[in-house]
């Protein structure tokens, strides 16, 4: 389980994984879906990674692979815990 | 310490009733209500497909030939493996198809600019679409402002954040 608090990703232990911040504001409605697991963001011309079909590792393995990766991550999915 | 002021007491609840006998015993109460006809959101349909396996006569349902799931990916149900018996659209909201109105029961001392929450919506209103299941509001704030509610739509817009 990851934890979204205060827009800062965490894992359930507490490491903290990266900061939600979208300085486009983008909605997840304007971006072009490009597979199942990414879409295109108009905005910065982009590509953002689509958390629905991703486990808890890939996750936490896209940040790692790069920190200012941009996610689109829904508040239905089960491997997030949004906190406020 | 807290003081007591600092907490927030929990929203009124709004009451959401479906018969005459229920709306007329709060009406009799002197409860404020509103009736409204039950709407139903074009974006809540799922188009689904019945196809059965051609070599084990299997039969799935699945929202295309091309389905994702986390567990297994991408999967491809293929025309030659697997034959359309139907295809369909589905409610995602299920209710009794004889329920065409209903009417909002409000606390009869509401004030003006009180939030309340409704938790059964009489208006279908499409969240978004997570594997593949349309999600609908289960509950919605609303605002009393003097002679009717407001819908607080846009505390549904954050389900999906993107950054």
């Amino acid at each position: 389980m990851l934890v979204v608090r205060d827009s800062k990703i965490f894992t359930e232990d507490g490491q903290y994984l990266k900061t939600i911040h979208c300085p486009k504001k983008m909605a997840a409605t304007a971006l072009e879906r490009l597979d199942h697991k990414t879409l295109h963001c108009q905005g910065c011309k982009d590509v953002v990674i689509d958390t629905d079909y991703l486990t808890e590792a890939e996750v936490i393995a896209h940040i790692a692979a790069n920190a200012d990766v941009c996610l689109k991550i829904s508040r239905f999915n089960p491997d997030f815990r949004f906190e406020k | 310490m807290t003081h007591i002021d600092d907490v927030q007491t929990p929203m009124r609840a709004v009451k959401t009733v479906y018969n005459l006998t229920k709306l007329n015993r709060a009406i009799k109460s002197g409860a404020k209500y509103e009736v409204h006809l039950v709407k139903n959101s074009p974006k809540l349909f799922e188009k689904q497909m019945l196809l059965r396996n051609t070599a084990t006569g299997e039969i799935i349902e699945v929202p295309s030939r091309l389905h994702a799931t986390r567990q297994f990916g991408i999967t491809e149900y293929t025309e030659a493996e697997w034959e359309l018996l139907h295809q369909f659209k589905r409610y995602a909201r299920e209710r009794k198809n004889t329920v065409v109105w209903g009417a909002y029961i409000i606390p009869k001392d509401v004030v003006v600019g009180e939030r309340l929450q409704i938790s059964d919506p009489l208006e279908d209103i499409f969240l978004q679409e997570f594997w593949d299941t349309k999600i609908y509001a289960f509950e919605i704030e609303a605002t009393w402002d003097g002679e009717r509610l407001v819908l607080d739509r846009e505390s549904l817009r954050d389900f999906v954040v993107v950054g």
